[in-house]
């Protein structure tokens, strides 16, 4: 799978590939291809690509002996479903605008990470299309490949929106190596809306196609054990809450609300906690938000640093104290903690493994954490 | 134990209390200077000591800021010391060799900690404090609260929370994990702690409870009931307010007392 993350010099060559010479409208072919043909591109369709999207280490194959060579590192999943209904419809543009920021304020707090990013959208299920999602991709061509291919409709029918099916495939639709060895990925859903807090069958398979319940159902047994199962009937009394109570135990996941709208404020809360959604004024600052969660959930970003690390990153020192202030609500080093629990370190680049889906490599002498011992006095 | 800080290196001595997210030790730099070293009881707790670090800087910043204010306003330099109400963060590390605990060196500007104790020994060992003693500890919560209040700070006043330097009239307040910065305090949540704080200190003047309010059964000088009568308007919730409630405060203090410095006094509960 290689060895290639994301760059700034490879990013100018894929957009100038991909014809891509504005901020502006960076959509429009892929949504005059909707228009014409009334389906997405694969890349951005969640019902193609085996439904299912995997974050998975990267290996060379060892030319010194037998098994595989981590390339990168351990893969991070990062996945965010922003809304483009209404006065949120310039998002894709923000996002391509914001890519190289977006990712290289997250390798930075998530150093001997590869880092791997799903930058979603969502709408309206009064929308042709409710929800699109890519891959995890690495690479400036295939992240700057599916932002172009997305289909923002702009419309949204009414105030709440519908997230909801993306947090579903978050918390079911996903397999990560990240989850097996017993850490988690990140989730960010972005929007300045309530939900409608219902899940339909059609909904369901209109957005992730007709055999969505049978991987939905298998690969939730991966996830959740085997009491995890999905009827029809389940689905249609399913609730964001149920939904996002599980997708937490996959992820560190975050709301951020665009805007401060009480109401929304309230919603979103209660769904999360409090602790969980974080307002900000515009997404132009969503990498640093973003990057900021993840840095303090990791541990490597501390809270009294956060201040200026965002002014450092190009957000105005107001709007960098008010985020330090609600950052400070996170749980702060949640993924630290994790970590220590791991009975080993994490694979690094350079480590051989047996086989590619090994959780482990083949032999590891690192020491593992200190723990309480006689001669050290204990404070 | 010495332990090696990003500005110093600080022998620890002894334990002076936990809370169950930090173990608190006086600890001392090579320049001999006390300090408190705060050390989060296992890693499930470093996230609590990030949170007070981050609460006690901005509480720095927003001192500091307000003493420039008071400055201009005023033309003075005499300062409001707003700094003296709260613990200074000196310096911060990971203790690798202690399983990864974060700690955090705390320093109360210009107070003995050596000639400090718990708050809580007053009572513990069947003590009381005098009228105008308690005057300046009422005053200097209600001082901390209008502070905290102004900052969007919300802490419980709780006795277990203070250690008293009786020689500066300083009540020190070392546990700040309980602390939220957020939204402005509302006028019901200023009230409750206002109340809190009330009750805090005709405990240790040695009131009793019951009836549904605190009797203070001591002696009492010509005028000084009113000063009681202050303290239980205070516990009863009639102040929403701490700003208000501290001006209101020190018109009774200083109509019955005066401006003057009063040496820290007990008595035995049964005196």
């Amino acid at each position: 799978m290689g060895r290639e993350v994301f760059s700034r010099s490879s990013y100018s060559e894929a957009k100038r590939d991909f014809g891509i010479t504005r901020d502006h409208g960076v959509t429009a072919r892929a949504e005059q291809q909707a228009m014409k043909t009334g389906k997405l591109l694969e890349s951005v369709d969640p019902a193609a690509g085996g439904v299912i999207r995997r974050s998975l280490m990267r290996f060379d194959k060892n030319p010194g002996g037998d098994g595989w060579i981590v390339t990168v590192g351990v893969p991070m999943p990062i996945e965010s479903d922003v809304d483009t209904t209404g006065s949120m419809g310039d998002n894709v543009d923000t996002s391509m605008k914001n890519l190289p920021n977006t990712y290289e304020l997250s390798a930075e707090v998530l150093d001997g990470y590869d880092p791997q990013l799903a930058l979603g959208i969502f709408g309206d299920v009064s929308d042709n299309f409710i929800f699109q999602r890519p891959q995890f991709e690495m690479t400036a061509k295939a992240i700057v490949g599916y932002l172009k291919d997305m289909v923002p409709e702009r419309n949204g029918g009414d105030s709440p929106e519908d997230p909801q099916y993306g947090l579903f495939a978050a918390a079911y639709l996903t397999d990560a190596y990240i989850n097996r060895i017993g850490l988690k990925g990140y989730h960010f859903c972005v929007s300045d809306a309530t939900a409608h807090d219902r899940f339909t069958m059609g909904d369901l398979r209109r957005v992730f196609g007709d055999s969505a319940l049978d991987v939905v159902n298998e690969n939730a047994k991966k996830c959740y054990g085997n009491n995890k199962h999905f009827s029809e009937s389940k689905i249609a009394s399913l609730r964001i809450g149920d939904v996002v109570a599980d997708l937490l135990k996959l992820s560190h996941a975050f709301f951020v609300q665009v805007e401060e709208t009480p109401y929304v404020n309230a919603f979103w809360k209660e769904i999360y906690g409090d602790d969980r959604v974080i307002v900000i004024d515009s997404t132009d600052y969503l990498p640093q938000t973003q990057a900021a969660i993840v840095g303090l959930t990791e541990g490597t970003l501390t809270l009294s640093e956060t201040a200026d690390w965002l002014v450092q990153h190009r957000v105005e020192r107001f709007e960098a104290l008010r985020l330090a202030d609600q950052l400070a609500r996170i749980p702060l080093g949640a993924q630290a903690l994790l970590r220590d629990k791991l009975e080993r370190p994490l694979p690094k680049a350079g480590d051989i493994f047996q086989q590619k889906t090994d959780l482990w490599p083949i032999s590891d002498d690192r020491t593992t954490t200190i723990t309480q011992s006689g001669g050290v006095e204990w404070l | 134990m010495v332990i090696t800080g990003q500005n110093g290196n600080y022998e620890t001595l002894r334990l002076l209390g936990k809370d169950g997210h930090m173990n608190y030790h006086i600890c001392r730099d090579t320049a001999g200077n006390w300090h408190i070293l705060a050390i989060a009881t296992d890693t499930t707790q470093n996230a609590v000591v990030d949170r007070v670090e981050y609460l006690l800087r901005q509480l720095a910043e927003k001192s500091e800021k307000y003493e420039q204010e008071h400055a201009e306003q005023t033309g003075s330099d005499r300062r409001v010391h707003y700094d003296w109400l709260f613990p200074q963060v000196i310096d911060r590390l990971t203790l690798h060799e202690q399983n990864n605990r974060k700690v955090i060196v705390l320093s109360f500007l210009d107070a003995n900690l050596q000639k400090s104790f718990a708050l809580m020994q007053i009572t513990e060992r069947k003590q009381r404090v005098d009228l105008k003693s308690s005057a300046w500890m009422m005053g200097r919560l209600l001082k901390l609260l209008a502070f905290l209040y102004e900052s969007n700070v919300m802490a419980p006043i709780l006795t277990s929370n203070f250690l008293l330097e009786p020689d500066n009239h300083r009540l020190l307040m070392l546990n700040w994990t309980t602390a939220t910065l957020g939204d402005v305090p509302t006028p019901a949540q200023q009230g409750f702690v206002i109340k809190q704080a009330a009750e805090c200190i005709l405990l240790l003047l040695g009131a009793e409870y019951y009836d549904g309010a605190w009797h203070y059964q001591y002696p009492l000088e010509e005028g000084e009931m009113q000063y009681i009568k202050c303290l239980q308007s205070l516990h009863r919730g009639d102040y929403t307010d701490a700003l208000q409630a501290h001006a209101a405060f020190y018109e009774t203090v200083d109509s019955l007392w005066g401006k003057k410095f009063h040496p820290f006094t007990t008595y035995s509960i049964s005196d």
